[in-house]
């Protein structure tokens, strides 16, 4: 017993699967407004990722990339066509 | 969480009952290098810190195996830290070296001695309490800043905090607090945790309403404010580039935000700063610029802590639609307090947040309006007043 629990978070975020239009990576995108994002990766969606991949094997770390463009610009386009509901908490 | 009235309730919990896997920075090697023994209190108890004849650290726990001696009031004796009690020595890996007064060292004198690393100039501990080698994977980033000439030295300042170390790790995806807390004034926040990395990514105009403030005077200057890559390599060390104006001159500036525990309910925050030294600037300007950096950091932290020792432990959060994702820092935060192979994958997945400034921007663009106006009228209240 560590004392410490992990709690979801209470906001209620409608989480869709977005598939990027550049490598097929799928991961969950959530937006509560246009502005804000919030994306779930897991660990094969970050292995298939090609754009980590290419700046992985110039000895970058993943955890350190901002974001992806390419599915930063599938998510706005899911968002755009109304594949992910852009809606507040 | 409401109760049947609507009543939102605070869950306070209880802060963990040990404490978190890791590198832990103890602060800049050089002064624990002094040819005395150093005392540390941390993850529940206290630490010797002594250097070799070759100015190597190690760190042991401080009290003596032997009858409890407390080794930090001993001396260093050929490599070995020599109690003041008895004189029992010992070496590096806490074996016991040697007892002058006895014929023979029991086989089994053995104290734990604790995993070390120096790096950018500071002296690290490895904390497991399952007792573990530190993975190389997680090991702390080399600053090429701190080795190289063409940047400042290291301030370095501390405060004890008596609340959970949680609260200082919260700040990372904190936004607003940098607006009511800090005098800065967010544009853009973003959040990206990975396996054992939390990075934060900030933009921050300058507060015109807080500009002549002494508080402000060492920090950024003008509405090009500042840009900050910040993240947390592990449970407690931060290592934050920054880039800012400073009186119209690009900087940039490396902040390390550090803590180890001492207790669940207290921890000792540390940070350090280095700047690039502007061309034509002598290393003691530099210094200089470093150390006003430092003390706007320092003021800000101070502001932290007079919030951390009032405020209540809070389990479950209320968050707004505009908050960070507290949650989710805290989801990868308890990874350090599991057992490694009780690691859930999700618990390390990355997760990314990028809150929506929009609203925050056009309300805090008012507030200082409001501020400027106040103080407008303030001023020339003064000056009718005074002619």
């Amino acid at each position: 017993m560590t004392g410490v629990v992990a709690r979801p978070d209470e906001r209620r975020s409608r989480y869709c699967p977005v598939e990027c239009g550049a490598c097929g990576a799928v991961v969950l995108a959530a937006k509560f407004s246009v502005q804000h994002t919030s994306v779930q990766w897991d660990a094969a969606a970050v292995r298939q990722c090609t754009e980590f991949a290419r700046r992985a094997a110039v000895g970058e770390q993943t955890a350190l990339i901002e974001r992806c463009n390419a599915m930063r610009a599938s998510i706005e386009a899911a968002a755009v066509e109304g594949r992910l509901p852009v809606s507040p908490p | 969480m409401n109760d049947r009235s609507g009543v939102r309730s605070i869950d306070a919990g209880a802060p963990p009952t040990r404490f978190a896997r890791g590198w832990h920075c103890l602060g800049l090697a050089g002064p624990f290098r002094d040819g005395s023994p150093h005392a540390v209190e941390a993850f529940g108890t206290k630490l010797v810190v002594f250097a070799d004849e070759s100015g190597q650290l190690h760190v042991l726990d401080a009290y003596c195996r032997h009858m409890g001696g407390d080794l930090t009031r001993g001396t260093i004796k050929g490599g070995s830290i020599a109690c003041p009690f008895h004189d029992w020595r010992w070496g590096p890996d806490g074996k016991c070296t040697k007892i002058p007064y006895s014929r023979r060292v029991p086989p089994t004198a053995r104290t734990r001695s604790w995993v070390t690393l120096e790096q950018n100039q500071q002296l690290f501990v490895w904390n497991d309490p399952q007792g573990g080698l530190p993975p190389a994977d997680v090991t702390i980033p080399r600053i090429d800043g701190a080795y190289s000439d063409e940047w400042s030295n290291w301030t370095w300042d501390s405060l004890t905090v008596d609340a959970n170390c949680r609260e200082v790790v919260d700040n990372v995806v904190d936004m607003a607090h940098f607006f009511y807390i800090h005098y800065a004034f967010p544009t853009y926040f973003r959040n990206v945790f990975e396996g054992h990395i939390a990075a934060q990514y900030l933009k921050t105009r300058s507060r015109p309403d807080y500009e002549p403030d002494a508080r402000q005077a060492a920090g950024p200057t003008t509405e090009i404010g500042l840009v900050s890559e910040a993240a947390y390599y592990g449970p407690s060390y931060m290592i934050d580039n920054l880039s800012y104006d400073y009186h119209g001159v690009p900087m940039d500036a490396v902040l390390i935000n550090c803590h180890y525990p001492v207790t669940p309910e207290r921890f000792i925050l540390q940070w350090g700063v280095i700047v690039k030294k502007l061309p034509g600037l002598s290393p003691e300007q530099a210094d200089k610029v470093a150390a006003k950096f430092a003390k706007f950091v320092g003021l800000g932290f101070q502001q932290d802590v007079d919030i951390w020792t009032h405020k209540s432990r809070i389990d479950n959060p209320l968050l707004c639609a505009d908050d960070g994702p507290v949650y989710q820092l805290r989801r990868w935060y308890e990874q350090f307090y599991l057992d490694v192979d009780g690691i859930p994958a999700d618990m390390v997945a990355r997760h990314e947040f990028e809150v929506d400034t929009s609203r925050a921007v056009e309300a805090w663009e008012a507030e200082v309006a409001a501020n400027l106006a106040a103080r407008q009228a303030d001023t020339s209240h003064a000056g009718a007043s005074s002619a």
